[in-house]
């Protein structure tokens, strides 16, 4: 939007932190409370954008959303990108509980046989796996990241800095 | 309370037409996302393909809610793919936005302040809270009820964002942006 401060800067760190709470295991669990971190991700895109306003400007909720929307591309981006790291060096504990679980249904029947089967042939490098964890992670994150970002814009409201507006002299 | 008002002319009503279609097209987008939960236990119970339909909605869901069925509506005694708060959240946007599209507020689009925002945050954070610290006994229905609240007061700023969005060129604050940059060139 012609004028405005750049949104690169609010975007990426809102992003950044969306990625990382989202990919890192046991925390990541957050966004089962209805997508907590992403939105929290937005909120916070939205309120370091509102600090690069000059005083006297106040801030529209499409602002937040725009913001917001663009956080959430970036955020979706580093959690695949995270998560897919993450997966390769081992470092998620579901997939050593699994291992465990494989171990022992290897020596009881738990009627999760086939289930246990495609994990243990499954290979996070599969084009098909990467790109729909993509694909799903990018539009999860821009949908919930513009909520986020309408709710930061909503919280921000009429506040505006304190001073006046700048003025050519 | 601000109402943004616009006076007829073309480009109003251009805008105006533009608004109409974006809250149709989010309107549509929420009862696609309503529908799929709600199909969920109906094909589950039918052919194998339809199951694997059901299964694959549900994997969709997963990441987003606990899913946990003794906190979740049933239907046809199957569980929904989310839980009670999540269904409530997501019924009450679909509510929302339902009655702010089907009702003529095209000239002038109620645009709240904060205290909305926070009164319909409160409601569930403080529901959330006293459940856990067992001063208070959430049931299915408190946790619907509190969560359709805050998505009917998400939806109230997600389509004013979309005005605002729409009508940006006429906004006040842009002219006073256009002003900045102008003076900031010239000098």
């Amino acid at each position: 939007m012609e004028g405005t401060p750049s949104k690169l800067n609010p975007a990426l760190i809102g992003g950044a932190m969306m990625g990382v709470l989202s990919s890192v295991p046991l925390i990541r669990e957050g966004n089962c409370l209805c997508c907590l971190w992403i939105l929290a991700g937005g909120v916070v895109a939205a309120y370091l954008y509102w600090r690069e306003f000059p005083s006297g400007m106040s801030f529209s909720l499409s602002e937040g959303a725009t913001v917001g929307l663009i956080a959430g591309l970036y955020g979706g981006l580093f959690a695949t990108l995270l998560g897919l790291f993450i997966e390769i060096m081992g470092l998620d504990p579901t997939r050593a509980l699994f291992q465990s679980m494989m171990e022992f249904q290897k020596n009881f029947s738990t009627g999760l046989e086939d289930l246990f089967k495609s994990f243990e042939n499954s290979s996070v490098m599969e084009p098909f796996y990467v790109l729909g964890t993509l694909i799903f992670n990018v539009l999860r994150s821009m949908i919930f990241g513009t909520l986020g970002g309408v709710i930061g814009g909503a919280m921000i409201g009429k506040r505006q800095k304190k001073g006046n507006l700048p003025t050519a002299t | 309370m601000q109402i943004q008002t616009h006076s007829s002319g073309n480009r109003a009503g251009k805008e105006s037409l533009r608004y109409k279609i974006a809250c149709l097209m989010i309107l549509f987008f929420s009862m696609v996302w309503c529908g799929l939960i709600l199909g969920v236990p109906f094909l589950s119970g039918g052919s194998l393909f339809m199951q694997r339909g059901a299964a694959l909605i549900r994997l969709f869901f997963s990441p987003i809610c606990h899913q946990l069925p003794d906190r979740s509506f049933h239907l046809a005694g199957k569980a929904l793919p989310v839980c009670a708060r999540c269904a409530g959240i997501y019924g009450g946007f679909l509510a929302g936005v339902f009655i702010l599209a089907m009702t003529d507020r095209l000239k002038r689009v109620w645009i709240p302040g904060r205290w909305f925002m926070v009164s319909g945050l409160t409601m569930t954070g403080l529901e959330v809270l006293l459940s856990h610290l067992g001063l208070f006994s959430s049931t299915l229905m408190t946790r619907c009820l509190t969560g359709a609240l805050l998505g009917s007061v998400v939806s109230v700023y997600v389509l004013a964002a979309v005005y605002q969005t729409i009508n940006y060129g006429r906004n006040e604050e842009v002219k006073k942006w256009k002003e900045l940059r102008v003076n900031s060139i010239r000098h």
